[in-house]
């Protein structure tokens, strides 16, 4: 770490010697502390949810190397940017599509989608549905502020009915997606929904989907208090917390159906689908080898052999059929 | 007339609005509209508008946004949008059906880069992407002349003899986001200098499909037609200054703004905000006593060759400021220019690549530029300006 304050004594953030004790944030190892300050809005919901998705990560114990963080465009897009894992800050709305070419060259990674509203059920819709249906191997977490946050506050899928947007100023017409009931009737294996309050809850929550397969989708609603509190007059970020420690209400197993969120009106959370499938790859392996017998070759967990620059271009062809890629780090250096 | 102080944005969704509002005699306006920055303030004044007749959607996408453009324009009504940098280019499979179903839809490009990586600042890789899409284009300098050349596109886009859809650019930021006065137009003035928007392949009830399936020949022959309205362009946007001129006084910019050319021994050429930057130099060279001039590039398409030609006089060297870039060649202002210039070997052509990503083109820059053209002997590669080490 270079960007720490030596006036206050807090240089040397990273892991260093003991002596120089300095004080760490818990999620420091998780996130790129050398491009902090984030650009989020005071208040805004979205630094929790990357706080509970580190702390789950740290939790379940799951090896870093294999976590990568695919997000898209906007205020939750920079998510992917901020996380010290691998990962790449996608075109709009397109986050899925990317993280199902990457999940599928490395089968054995835990590939999260970390998303917003706007990007991944807005422009992106498409691609939601079609993973959910596949059961894609994915965990998607979709930050919902109601809003397109960065571009200033335009109506969004999300938008519930009559609440003012900066492109619906007299209030929005359109329904909005229910996004639980949206996955679940595609096939999400599981869903769930909390908010940014429910910090405990969301972390238990993203711990145990991390440790499901299949398409998860885990919704959380946040507070944007610049744009859809400003608009709104809903008051701070605070009154936005209060609201929700008011009106939000735990019900597991809830009936997808009736989640739906409507403008300042209650919010169901919960874990409202965890009913394990099969994903598409063992759909897709099975079959495959249903069909072809032993002339199917799966792609290996580690993605394959990619031949090392200063081994004379000439790997052994058969190393990806054996196995040998599978070490902890691949074959590459 | 009324003299206003705003944004580029601000005037550029006001001037849409007058434009849409103009067509209620007919078939009003359609908009469908999705924010990307720099472009979102256009939108948002769009949404808040009353139109006597017409609609602005909020779509889930730019795809989705010109595809309501083009439903819109063939129902008959007069249709805009505005994006920006990745948004054109998600866009781009209905802005060339736009130009390919011959719809004189108006879109307003905010420059902005192409990512990624992300960057919001200007550069006019985006909207030059489009050079292939069969729209007209437009590239504006100010605050006034985007405001005067969006009323113009419209009117050359809807002329029967062009039918074609318009593209006007402005600069992200240098022009979307600051503050200018403006002789903004009235409501009464827009609806003499545009007449009721007319479609005539419109759908009306005639059982007629638009788009279709044809064979090599008829495509041919479709491309033809639009390379012909092309042609036809220059003398229709003379005639839109004309009547631009009648109506409200004062004459936009044309093809391009010739400037100090004629007894000039150096020119550089360059559009948008850069024009301008250009200008002082310019001017601060001829109060010096030197032969320098410059052209200001405004329509890039159809890219205006004879004008062009005659506009650099008896210059024997011209330098391209371009703030884009066509990997594995250069500059696309520049190519455009090499290409005008065949078999004038007397002429010395270089391009500069400057101010990509948005970076900043001082007047410092141009007069480097200057002297590095003057004393050049003969015409290098692309000059890229200001590459980090």
């Amino acid at each position: 770490m270079n960007t720490g304050n030596a006036e206050l004594g807090t240089t040397g953030a990273g892991p260093g010697p003991a002596d120089a004790a300095p004080e760490e944030h818990p999620i420091a190892p998780y996130v790129r502390m050398d491009r902090m300050p984030h650009i989020w809005c005071p208040t805004c919901g979205i630094g929790t949810v990357v706080k509970c998705f580190a702390t789950a990560l740290g939790e379940t114990g799951v090896d870093l190397d294999k976590v990568a963080v695919v997000s898209g465009i906007g205020c939750t897009g920079r998510v992917a940017g901020y996380m010290k894992l691998d990962g790449f800050h996608t075109t709009h709305g397109r986050a899925i599509p990317f993280a199902t070419g990457l999940k599928l060259g490395r089968p054995e990674l835990h590939v999260t989608v970390f998303s917003g509203d706007g990007d991944l059920v807005g422009i992106g819709g498409n691609h939601f549905i079609h993973a959910a249906r596949r059961n894609m191997d994915l965990l998607v977490i979709l930050v919902n502020n109601f809003i397109y946050g960065m571009t200033g506050g335009q109506n969004a899928p999300t938008t519930p009915l009559t609440a003012k947007t900066s492109t619906m100023p007299f209030g929005n017409f359109e329904r909005p997606f229910n996004l639980a009931h949206l996955a679940a009737s595609c096939g999400a294996s599981y869903v769930a929904r909390w908010t940014c309050l429910h910090v405990r809850q969301l972390t238990w929550g993203l711990k145990d989907a991390i440790q499901r397969r299949g398409f998860r989708f885990v919704e959380v609603i946040a507070p944007c208090s610049t744009l859809y509190a400003r608009l709104n007059k809903l008051g701070t970020g605070f009154n936005l917390m209060q609201f929700y420690h008011d009106n939000a209400e735990v019900r597991h197993g809830a009936d997808t159906r009736e989640v739906d969120i409507g403008f300042q009106d209650k919010i169901v959370c919960g874990k409202f689908v965890d009913d394990p499938r099969p994903t598409f790859l063992e759909m897709m392996d099975e079959h495959y080898r249903k069909i072809l017998g032993d002339k199917y070759v799966p792609m290996p967990p580690a993605g394959g052999f990619i031949p090392d620059p200063d081994s004379c271009g000439n790997p052994d062809p058969n190393r990806h059929r054996d196995g040998a890629a599978a070490s902890p780090r691949g074959p590459t250096p | 007339m009324a003299r206003v102080l705003d944004t580029g944005n601000h005037f550029a969704g006001d001037v849409l609005a007058l434009a849409g509002e103009a067509n209620r005699g007919a078939r009003g306006a359609i908009c469908g509209a999705y924010p990307i920055t720099p472009q979102t303030e256009i939108v948002e004044i769009l949404r808040d508008f009353q139109f006597t007749k017409g609609r602005v959607v909020p779509v889930e996408s730019e795809h989705s946004a010109m595809a309501v453009c083009i439903g819109g324009s063939l129902a008959g009504a007069r249709s805009f949008t505005a994006s920006s940098s990745n948004g054109l280019a998600y866009m781009v499979e209905n802005i060339f059906a736009a130009a390919y179903y011959r719809l004189p839809i108006v879109l307003i490009g905010v420059n902005r880069t192409l990512g990624p990586p992300w960057n919001i600042w200007t550069d006019q890789g985006d909207t030059l992407m489009l050079r292939d899409a069969a729209w007209l284009q437009f590239y504006t300098e100010s605050h006034q002349e985007l405001v005067d050349t969006i009323l113009v596109a419209f009117r050359v886009a809807e002329d029967r003899r062009v039918l074609l859809p318009a593209l006007v650019a402005e600069d992200g930021f240098v022009v979307s986001h600051t503050q200018m006065v403006v002789d903004l137009p009235e409501q009464e003035q827009v609806d003499r200098y545009l007449p009721p928007c007319n479609v005539p392949h419109r759908l009306r009830g005639k059982g007629v499909t638009v788009g279709g399936m044809t064979f090599p020949h008829e495509t041919e022959k479709h491309r033809w037609e639009i390379q012909q309205a092309m042609e036809r362009v220059p003398e229709v946007l003379a005639e839109a200054l004309d009547e631009f001129e009648k109506v409200f006084g004062r004459r936009p910019h044309g093809a391009l703004s010739a400037e100090h050319t004629e007894d000039a021994e150096v020119i550089l050429v360059a559009c948008n905000t850069m024009a301008r930057t250009l200008r002082r130099a310019v001017q601060r060279r001829r109060a010096e006593g030197q032969k320098v001039g410059m052209i200001k590039a405004k329509l890039f398409r159809p890219f205006p060759r004879k004008e062009f030609l005659r506009a650099i006089g008896p210059a024997k060297r011209v330098g391209v400021l371009d703030r884009n870039h066509s990997p594995g060649s250069g500059g696309i202002f520049w190519n455009e220019i090499a290409a005008t210039l065949q078999g004038r070997s007397d002429v010395l052509l270089q391009d500069y690549l400057v101010g990509l990503g948005g970076g900043d083109v001082t007047p410092e820059l141009i007069d480097e530029i200057f002297d590095d053209l003057a004393a050049r002997n003969q015409a290098a590669d692309p000059v890229w300006k200001e590459v980090p080490a």
